[in-house]
């Protein structure tokens, strides 16, 4: 059998820099920190730094009709689906009738609806018989994909994985891993966080106790469309190999995915040129990478992003002009438990 | 990325943690007799709740549990359901010291994980804000500490995945250790299905309408809704030629997935959604529809659930379907959520290795809707030499596996 390429073809991002990809390049070529002031409730409470969504007028992208039941996520999410539709030239409604497009799937990574499951459970405290119908959905962590999936007509398949910090990472190499299988036609895949006043306040209660500092959260949505086809020139970039392994010893596990990625065939590490950390402080010494390798770190442009981290690393490797055409990109994740991921990438055009 | 290998699957262990009990043996002998595991809750207090039955598991040690040296509290009963199902699947796949390297991983599907921890944190936090929240109870509760507490237990190095899929996750997950295998990415997996009993969901699907006042009654005309339960259910997936290695007995062969979203609707179910999952299934095992022996349904019992799963059923299998016998595992344990699919694969089986079919419970009358063969409320012997699994959840995401007899596997 001739192996299948994995193509990334289109994307929609929903970012600390605004809505929309033009907005996203814009602040990666101005060199932009999202980071600002912000007060309860997106950002912690009482107030402080956040990489929040930067006017997040969603309506603009989705319009004013059938949201008012949606939670800040599903919205976040929504609207990148919608960013991406546009960007890679899809028709909804041709899904509906195309053979092919019945084998177009979604796949989703986050750390799920933190906000609506303890806003409900809250609820359930005060009085069970009063919960709203409407809101239960939104307590469920597939919601937010599933909503797309109903308002894009994807039928091929809905996937939502939470897995830490790999989470949308794990799900763009879950859709690769479907194209090359042929599971799937197309593979929409990515990742969605929100901040919220409950995200923040656990994550405050935990690094406090931990004697650490907040981290600044982070938040957004992208996703990516995944095809086969190489010849549709809109090639953005090749998604060269996927590898995820349980490692609570980092080294180990990123050691183990590049000598996996390199046992199939796929790259040697000696060649790859751009390399995205999945924390800040993340070092390569025990890799067996080039000395001339260029690091891209995510941190202080977009905070702490969670699950949505892999995700962005991508989005910025195909925006960002730092990133030249023709690098071959690793983007590692880990999560703090010990889920442990890499993503090696070709980046084969800049983003118009 | 390159082509899978495609190699073969199987399932060599089984490991249970359910209403009616606790073990694969107790669970099986409780199944086949025809036991009901709907109780009073006793989880919160459901003196002023309209409904008052629940699938609870009450014969589990929550609270005397050997979580081999992880700091895993009383409250966090996802971990504890899905470690005690994860080592009796690893005994019964005679696996147990096989971890250590990164070939073997975990996939588990859940909708809540740790709702009981959940209700907690929510009820300490109603009386006191932050002040009064546990810090390590809070770094307990994301759903993917889930699989990655097994993976520490057990040292199982390989893929580590979380799919909170809902009520059809434990299929979902059971397709993505399947795909890990066939790809080469894994030797093997420890997949399945996870959920604690949930206020929330409870007070949800009340608020919907859904629950039964009594029992579940899948398929019968005077059905009166779906009953919360809880468990867990893992299974050892690993390659043929390694279960012939090791001499390990296989349970089944994994022949086929299937998924779809019915893209319709965030809470009612799609016939052509339902139905489009089977079909990919049954394409990916490349299988003749007229083979499929058994089907264990999803069958919740709420009015459009078993309606709209039975018009599915008839649109893939037409005539077929009569002489299939089709039957709701959670008639006797209620819906279990994100464990369902795992528990209702496990009772497959177990029911393809003893030759019986176990019945859906406490139906009445028939359903002209539903016109299939429930196989009411006796069990009966057959030989099942191929079965499916359907498992439908919220948002339409619908997922199907395709499960061979051992007697063909080698033939």
């Amino acid at each position: 059998m001739i192996p299948k390429r994995t193509f990334i073809t289109g994307m929609g991002v929903v970012s600390c820099h605004g809505i929309g990809n033009a907005a996203f390049r814009q602040g990666l070529s101005e060199r932009k920190r999202g980071v600002r002031e912000m007060a309860a409730p997106a950002g912690p409470a009482g107030g402080g730094m956040v990489a929040a969504i930067s006017e997040f007028k969603y309506q603009d992208v989705l319009g004013q009709k059938g949201l008012r039941s949606f939670d800040r996520l599903t919205l976040e999410l929504m609207t990148s689906l919608d960013l991406l539709f546009a960007d890679a030239g899809y028709i909804s409604d041709a899904a509906k009738t195309s053979a092919s497009e019945a084998r177009t799937e979604i796949i989703v990574g986050t750390l799920g609806p933190m906000k609506s499951i303890f806003d409900f459970e809250m609820e359930v405290v005060k009085d069970h018989e009063y919960v709203s119908p409407a809101l239960f959905p939104n307590t469920v962590y597939c919601a937010a994909a599933s909503y797309g999936a109903i308002r894009k007509a994807i039928r091929g398949g809905c996937i939502t994985l939470s897995n830490g910090e790999t989470s949308s990472l794990d799900a763009v190499g879950m859709g690769a891993g479907h194209i090359v299988s042929g599971a799937a036609v197309r593979s929409i895949c990515g990742g969605a966080e929100e901040l919220s006043d409950i995200y923040s306040g656990a994550a405050a209660k935990i690094s406090g106790a931990n004697g650490g500092k907040l981290p600044i959260l982070g938040e957004g949505a992208v996703l990516f469309s995944l095809e086969s086809d190489g010849e549709s020139g809109r090639e953005l970039a090749e998604v060269v190999g996927f590898s995820g392994v349980f490692s609570p010893v980092l080294r180990e596990g990123y050691a183990e995915n590049l000598e996996r990625l390199e046992a199939r065939g796929q790259f040697h590490p000696h060649r790859i040129t751009d390399v995205f950390p999945g924390r800040e402080s993340e070092r390569f010494e025990h890799l067996p990478l080039a000395a001339s390798v260029r690091t891209h770190r995510l941190y202080r442009r977009f905070g702490f992003l969670n699950s949505l981290t892999g995700s962005m690393a991508i989005a910025v490797a195909i925006a960002d002009d730092a990133v030249p055409v023709g690098a071959l990109i690793l983007i590692n994740n880990f999560s703090a438990a010990g889920c442990c991921s890499s993503l090696v990438l070709r980046k084969i055009r800049p983003m118009r | 990325m390159t082509e899978r290998p495609d190699r073969r699957v199987v399932i060599t262990g089984v490991g249970v943690v359910t209403a009616i009990g606790v073990g694969k043996a107790a669970f099986w002998k409780a199944l086949k007799e025809g036991k009901s595991g709907i109780s009073p809750i006793r989880g919160f207090d459901v003196e002023k709740w309209a409904r008052k039955v629940g699938g609870e598991v009450h014969d589990f040690p929550f609270s005397d549990t050997d979580a081999g040296g992880l700091p895993i509290a009383a409250a966090e009963k996802a971990k504890l359901m899905a470690l005690a199902a994860a080592q009796e699947c690893l005994e019964d796949a005679r696996a147990l010291q096989a971890g250590g390297n990164f070939d073997i991983g975990v996939a588990l599907g859940t909708t809540n994980g740790e709702s009981f921890l959940q209700q907690e944190l929510a009820d300490a936090f109603s009386r006191t804000s932050w002040e009064g929240l546990d810090r390590d109870k809070l770094m307990g509760y994301p759903v993917y500490t889930i699989p990655q507490s097994l993976a520490r237990r057990f040292n199982l190095r390989g893929p580590n995945m979380m799919i909170p899929n809902a009520c059809a996750a434990g299929n979902f997950a059971l397709g993505f250790a399947y795909d890990c295998i066939k790809s080469g990415r894994a030797k093997a997996m420890v997949a399945g299905g996870i959920d604690g009993f949930s206020r929330l969901a409870y007070a949800g699907f009340s608020r919907l309408k859904a629950i039964a006042p009594d029992v579940p009654r899948p398929f019968s005309k005077d059905r009166g809704g779906m009953v919360p339960g809880e468990g867990a259910a893992n299974l050892y997936l690993e390659t043929l030629e390694s279960a012939l290695e090791r001499n390990a007995v296989p349970y089944a062969e994994m022949i086929g997935f299937g998924q779809s979203c019915d893209a319709w609707h965030i809470t009612q179910p799609s016939a052509e959604g339902i139905q489009a999952a089977i079909e990919a299934a049954l394409t990916d095992s490349a299988m003749e529809r007229e083979k499929v022996a058994y089907i264990s349904v999803h069958g919740t019992g709420t009015e459009a659930n078993d309606s709209t799963e039975s018009t599915a059923l008839r649109s893939v299998f037409g005539a077929y379907l009569d002489g299939i016998p089709v039957s709701s595992v959670k008639s006797a344990i209620g819906h279990s959520m994100g464990a369902a699919s795992a528990i209702e694969c496990a009772a497959t089986l177990l029911m393809m290795r003893e030759g019986f079919i176990t019945p859906t419970l406490n139906f009445q009358t028939a359903d002209e809707r539903c016109n299939v063969d429930c196989v009411p409320n006796r069990g009966r012997p057959a030989e099942i030499g191929y079965a499916l699994k359907s498992s439908s959840a919220f948002g339409g995401n619908n997922a199907v596996v395709v499960f061979r007899h051992p007697r063909l596997v080698l033939a």
